[in-house]
């Protein structure tokens, strides 16, 4: 099935119906929103419409900058799902063109997967990070990588450091 | 073209009749089933007077979620005055609406032909319709994160980016999934792939068991449902990014879930359970019938595939009150270390086996087989990062780099 004249369908008609779909779906969420607006209580107070953070008092915006990592993550999506979503026609011609796909394919899967392995080499698939390997300065200038290692040469060399400081 | 527009009309009614009272009976059974797991009684109080009527007899507690809808309808509605208007309102508008157009395309009832026309049962006769399902499904992370973002709220904005991490990490292997069962039936139309699934064993979940665990695992995150539901983690972060949400808008964002939850199950159904195939024994309902005895066909085979989505339901409630909630970390590690390999893995094989034209059994096998390594050497894999020691810090307490004065 499919495939055939007589149950080929305009696309344009689709996205007529989506469109449909879009519109009754935003009508019933404004409706919904407004709705409420004539039968429920205006009462605001200062109590009321403080941020809640658990009583306490809040210190200062939310919007500060968030963990890189997070950052990382985004990164690693958008590489991936780009390549899923450039394969998609690549799966769906596979049957009628096996030999071109393979030859074709095999590249771009096999790019993917050395990519993917050095990601889980290079430990940036890793969302607890040691600080072993790192080489971050911390307060004062302390090589925290070499603390976390329980070097104990360069611990007395630090130590010696701070002391003369 | 008239007839096109009706009976687009007409389906969009008929989705809107039957899912919009069943999500609301959803939250309700939700709490049964969380009740019956937990051998409590749960809701079984609110009847159909509502203080004003004199009803009597059995009600089962089934007043429940009217009674809900009518108090979210008369609770205050109030906007913080630090949040961010625009976004804080459109938020759950993206929400619903994004799990409203998912359903456009899940083929409900098959082909019909009527007036000597062809017509699908399905909101919009796409030929990429599972592109648009993922397309559409990846734009439901902006409402969790508009939410987050725009409440100006510490809490709020935690839940929000781990929402947004979450999310990012499963929609991967999500996609993946789909893009083996799309190699696997060689087309992107939803109901030609309803169609593949007839005959004897012939459903994706025989071809690719695996798979279907994974991509319901995905379609659970994806949802933000317990054990995936850190966005939300009451005992942290309060009520995660909708902690300054109330009345109407909260209610939106908690039928945004549930509809989202329909439209992954359906999405399952649809490519692993058969669609509208009452059972996997053989051929059993034809694929186009004509006009009047159509209808009431498509009617049997819309009502099949509700039946799968709400055991579908049940399955995702079960699993939300059994299994304990994950660690962050740990969740980050299920998706980039644990499903994208097997997933990438089941992708090489899949491509080998239709290569070769081999027949569905055999990704049976494959799926097996790699299951079977997985747990075998999945254990044997070294931690490539080293565990942290105690860092001491200059000036701490315990610091040893200091003599204590």
């Amino acid at each position: 099935m499919g495939g055939g004249g007589f149950w080929e369908f305009p696309q344009v008609d689709a996205l007529l119906s989506i469109t449909i779909f879009l519109g009754f779906g935003l009508g019933f969420v404004f409706l919904n929103l407004l709705v409420g607006k004539l039968v429920r209580p205006s009462l605001p107070s200062s109590e009321k419409l403080a941020i809640y953070e658990c009583g306490e008092p809040t210190i200062g915006s939310s919007w500060v900058q968030f963990d890189l990592r997070f950052y990382i993550v985004a990164l690693f999506y958008l590489v991936f799902d780009v390549e899923v979503a450039l394969i998609y026609p690549w799966a769906t011609v596979y049957r009628e063109f096996p030999v071109e796909a393979l030859v074709l394919g095999a590249p771009f899967l096999g790019i993917i997967i050395v990519g993917y392995a050095y990601e889980w080499y290079s430990g940036s698939l890793d969302w607890v990070r040691s600080t072993v390997s790192t080489g971050f300065k911390g307060t004062a200038g302390l090589d925290m990588g070499a603390l976390a290692r329980r070097d104990p040469e360069a611990v007395a060399d630090q130590a010696e450091a701070l002391s003369r400081a | 073209m008239a007839q096109f527009i009706l009976s687009v009309i007409v389906i969009l009614v008929v989705l809107f009749g039957v899912f919009l009272p069943a999500c609301a009976y959803l939250i309700f059974l939700e709490r049964k089933v969380a009740a019956w797991i937990q051998d409590r009684v749960g809701p079984n109080r609110t009847n159909f007077s509502f203080g004003l009527f004199n009803f009597k007899g059995r009600h089962l507690g089934l007043g429940q979620a009217l009674a809900d809808g009518l108090k979210l309808i008369f609770k205050e509605d109030y906007t913080p005055p630090n949040v961010e208007k625009v976004l804080f309102i459109l938020a759950p508008v993206i929400a619903v609406g994004t799990a409203i157009l998912g359903w456009a395309v899940i083929p409900w009832g098959g082909r019909l032909i009527w007036n000597g026309e062809p017509l699908l049962v399905v909101g919009a006769p796409l030929n990429v319709g599972i592109i648009y399902i993922l397309a559409i499904g990846s734009l439901s992370v902006y409402g969790v994160v508009l939410g987050g973002y725009a409440s100006n709220n510490k809490y709020s904005f935690l839940g929000g980016l781990r929402a947004a991490a979450q999310m990012l990490s499963y929609e991967v292997p999500l996609a993946m999934c789909v893009l083996i069962m799309v190699l696997t039936y060689g087309t992107l139309r939803p109901e030609t792939i309803t169609e593949l699934q007839l005959g004897w064993f012939n459903w994706g979940i025989f071809a690719h068991p695996l798979l279907a665990v994974i991509f319901f695992t995905c379609a659970l995150a994806e949802t933000n449902r317990a054990p995936f539901d850190l966005a939300e983690a009451e005992q942290e972060l309060v009520g995660g990014f909708h902690t300054e949400y109330a009345s109407m808008k909260w209610a939106l964002f908690f039928l945004g879930e549930y509809m989202h939850m329909i439209t992954g199950c359906a999405f399952f159904a649809l490519l692993f359970l058969g669609g509208w195939d009452p059972a996997p024994l053989g051929q059993w309902l034809p694929i186009a019938l004509e006009d009047m005895s159509g209808v009431g066909l498509a009617l049997l085979k819309a009502a099949i595939f509700f039946g799968k989505v709400a055991f579908l339901l049940f399955v995702m409630m079960w699993v939300r009150w059994t299994l304990p909630r994950f660690r962050f970390d740990q969740l980050m590690r299920l998706a980039w270390r644990g499903l994208i390999p097997i997933t990438l893995a089941i992708l090489l094989a899949s491509a080998v086996l239709v290569y070769y034209g081999a027949p569905r059994w055999t990704f049976l096998i494959a799926n097996i087989a790699i299951a079977f390594i997985t747990a075998v050497i999945g254990p044997m894999i070294p931690e490539k990062a080293p565990v942290n020691r105690r860092v001491p810090l200059a000036g701490s307490r315990f610091s040893p780099l200091e003599p204590a004065s």
